[in-house]
């Protein structure tokens, strides 16, 4: 079953973007194939027609990938697949230039369940269709099989505030333990310039050096023990992927997930919108700054080891994904959020409260 | 993958590490908690309420501190002080005055000259109105430094070399400015957006600065930027792309240019220290109206502003400190330029030191386009979309395409944006200021 829901942010996007087409209908394309150009590209304000287009986005993707030397031939890669329009147009590029340029990749759907209802369960409908269009092997991992707790029932613990961080970790640490189980080589995740900018900005919002330096990067935690993780869609404006899964017509599911409208990064996202507003280069003038600066050899570097609880990436011990779980494991499920010693001496609390508690032998 | 999610951090972003709903600073009817003597008359965020002697006691160790800690300021120094009579400015001098003023073992010992950069030359081309605009503003800055007697001003302009003391500022002097000031207005015009018009002029004011310290033999300049405005500068800064001299831009000091350091001695005062400071001292400032800032128009630099005041006012009012806080710990990138023969200020020397040194000719910072894969990626798609033509395939037109971008991104064909920064590139898209910028 096709699953397609345009919500508003969608449908006035598009309407704008045909309100552009019909003002540049008599432009030809600038690649002077003879063609009307169809749309203005967000990135270089060129009006191109729909085949130079695609060909423009996907060219500039392979270079990306090439530059960068993001795979390897022979490689088994994992897409990560939401079913939304990031990770459906990255399957789909991948699978188009995987066979163009013969980079001898084996693809495969990597998809995590976090048990949302009414959201999750869908958009994987979405990915199942994806698996079928593109005749890629799908894996969907669930964090009620990985942890014992659906996002529902986390919520329901937790309240609507710091939700996403639970989710966040958990997902973070589901894609490394799917990519552990599917013996893969890399993840390809579609981090794209937008969401690249939103988080140089988060990050100095909320002084996080150490993911500062990080964030820009587009392949992470190449380490022995690790899986590296590759943005090849990091050059690109999310507006061009939203115009070119448009135009090809690809299946993809964009309702924003319910639990997440609160969230803090909503106010960086809506700040760099209307940054964007005025200066449309903005996206990558950001991620050349966050590229572009040094900081203090006295800043504490973060140093990348495994957490000895669940043996997978983490920089602290035991990792924030162990710290969560117990916490919702014992009732405390505030007990990963904020400071730790606020942690230790809730559960301190707690060990207490046990061993002066009445046993009853009836 | 949602992009809502994203993967490395959990959607909560800093959320659990904002502070939310600080009690307001009520002042109870109480003794000061530090020398139990006189009334508490004020309470600072995350401090005990305090009485007058203590709160100035208190913002005046926070400046002298910040200057004392760095060591970077030597006895005897000159230095020249960005003076706009803004309350910061007028909270800065004020605290130096008493410095001086202090018994011998504390005081401070530097020769402190002012300096009023006058920026209202292309605010209006109707000459009357600028002459009445600026000898207003002239009048407004005497009228402030009269608090001040002890000091003396030196008045210049953003566009041209003058330094006259301000109280012998006539209006034929002020007139024969304005007519001489006709290019660099030209110049500011033909830019085509008020963010690139404010960091243009941001830059200019900092060489005029340098110039005027150069032309007065101080080797230190004064800003009086405080931890707000530090915080706005460092999220605009990145958003025009100047990551590459954010750390020079808003961290204490300024060493682009050896012989001439910038030093920002109040950043780690906030706008409330500043404010009961002038109000406690009743001390008479008057607002930077900076023409080109144009509050209700949108531009880079206001975006922020009001991001960032709406994020502090509203439920995260840890936002500045985290921020500013951030800026502490950017380091810079790069190597000074140390003045030879004293000519900072002559145009051939710029462009010799530029040349020596890999630096933008308006900026000073150090070139960064020679190795960013992102510029890199934009000139590709630049020159992909020209080249693309979906009827041609084959490698040979990828690496032309290839070619010609990295030839734009170094600019082998363009002589002027060779010379540039990103940030500044970016100020000047399509005009041709080749003139006015070598």
């Amino acid at each position: 079953m096709m699953k397609f829901k345009i919500t508003e942010v969608v449908v006035t996007f598009l309407s704008r973007l045909y309100c552009n087409t019909s003002l540049i209908m008599v432009v030809l394309c600038k690649a002077n194939c003879g063609n009307k150009g169809v749309l203005k590209r967000p990135k270089t304000s060129d009006v191109l027609c729909k085949e130079c287009f695609f060909k423009a986005f996907e060219l500039e993707i392979h270079e990306t990938i090439t530059r960068n030397k993001l795979f390897k031939s022979g490689q088994r890669v994992a897409i990560a697949a939401s079913g939304g329009k990031d990770s459906t147009v990255l399957a789909h590029v991948m699978k188009v230039l995987n066979e163009r340029y013969s980079y001898n990749l084996k693809l495969i759907l990597l998809s995590i369940d976090e048990g949302i209802t009414g959201y999750r369960d869908d958009s994987l409908e979405t990915v199942k269709q994806n698996r079928d269009d593109y005749q890629m092997e799908l894996k969907i991992l669930s964090y009620e099989e990985l942890y014992g707790w659906t996002m529902d029932r986390i919520v329901e613990q937790i309240g609507r505030s710091n939700n996403c961080t639970f989710c966040g970790v958990f997902r973070r640490q589901a894609l490394d333990r799917g990519a552990k189980m599917l013996e893969v080589d890399c993840v390809a995740t579609g981090h794209n310039a937008d969401d690249i900018a939103e988080t140089v900005l988060m990050n100095i919002l909320r002084g996080d050096i150490a993911r500062l330096r990080r964030c820009t990067d587009i392949c992470t935690s190449g380490g022995e023990d690790s899986i590296p993780r590759v943005k090849p869609l990091k050059y690109t404006y999310e507006k061009e992927i939203v115009m070119y899964a448009h135009f090809k017509k690809l299946v993809y599911f964009s309702t924003e997930c319910i639990f997440a409208p609160n969230a803090y990064r909503g106010h960086a996202r809506a700040f760099l919108k209307d940054l964007e507003k005025v200066r449309p280069s903005v996206i990558m003038d950001i991620i050349h700054s966050g590229e572009q600066m040094r900081f203090k050899d006295t800043i504490k570097k973060q140093i990348r080891g495994i957490c000895q609880t669940c043996g997978f990436v983490s920089s602290c011990q035991p990792c924030k994904a162990c710290i969560l779980l117990e916490g919702l494991n014992r009732g405390l499920p505030k007990l990963g959020i904020g400071k730790k010693s606020k942690g230790d001496r809730m559960k301190a609390q707690q060990d207490l409260e046990k061993l002066h508690r009445v046993k009853n032998d009836f | 993958m949602c992009s809502v999610a994203e993967a490395d951090f959990g959607d909560e972003g800093g959320k659990h590490t904002m502070l939310k709903d600080v009690a307001l600073n009520a002042i109870e009817d109480e003794n000061c908690k530090k020398c139990n003597v006189d009334k508490c008359v004020i309470k600072l965020d995350f401090k005990e309420a305090m009485c007058l002697s203590c709160f100035l006691y208190y913002v005046r160790h926070k400046f002298r501190a910040t200057l004392g800690s760095s060591k970077i300021l030597n006895r005897q120094s000159d230095v020249l002080f960005d003076f706009k009579g803004t309350a910061a400015d007028v909270c800065l001098l004020h605290m130096i005055k008493f410095a001086f003023e202090e018994e011998t073992y504390k005081r401070l010992s530097f020769k402190l000259k002012l300096v009023f950069v006058d920026e209202n030359c292309t605010a209006t081309t109707n000459t009357e109105d600028a002459l009445r605009n600026r000898m207003t503003k002239i009048q407004e800055i005497k009228d402030i430094l009269q608090q001040f007697p002890s000091f003396t001003c030196c008045y210049s302009t953003i566009a041209d070399k003058i330094f006259d003391d301000i109280s012998i500022i006539s209006r034929e002097k002020v007139l024969a400015l304005i007519e001489s000031e006709k290019e660099f207005s030209s110049v500011y015009h033909s830019i085509d957006t008020l963010s690139s018009k404010q960091d243009f002029m941001e830059i200019m004011r900092k060489n005029a600065l340098r110039d005027t310290a150069h032309h007065l033999n101080c080797s230190y300049i004064f800003l009086s930027d405080i931890s707000v405005d530090l915080a706005k500068k460092l999220i605009s800064n990145i958003a025009l792309g100047r990551g590459s001299s954010v750390s020079n831009d808003v961290g204490f000091l300024d060493d682009r240019i050896s012989c001439i350091k910038i030093i920002r001695p109040l950043k780690d005062l906030n706008q409330h220290e500043v404010d009961s400071y002038v109000q406690f001292n009743n001390l008479k400032f008057c607002s930077f109206s900076n023409f080109s800032s144009n509050d209700n128009v949108a531009s880079i630099q206001n975006l922020t502003s009001n991001f960032i005041n709406q994020l502090q006012k509203n439920c995260y009012n840890s936002t500045v400190s985290t921020v500013y806080k951030c800026s502490n710990k950017i380091a810079s990138n790069n190597e000074t330029i140390s003045c030879q023969n004293n000519t900072i200020n002559s145009k051939m020397a710029r462009s010799y030191i530029t040349d020596m040194n890999q630096r933008c000719l308006l900026c000073k910072s150090i070139l960064d386009y020679h190795h960013s894969e992102t510029l890199y990626a934009i000139e590709f798609s630049r020159c992909v979309s020209g080249q693309i033509a979906a009827n041609i395939e084959g490698m040979e037109n990828l690496e032309r395409i290839r070619e010609s971008s990295e030839n734009a991104k170094n600019s082998i064909e363009n002589n002027r944006n060779k010379f540039l920064c990103h940030g500044c590139r970016n100020i000047f898209p399509e005009t041709n200021q080749e003139n006015f910028i070598f």
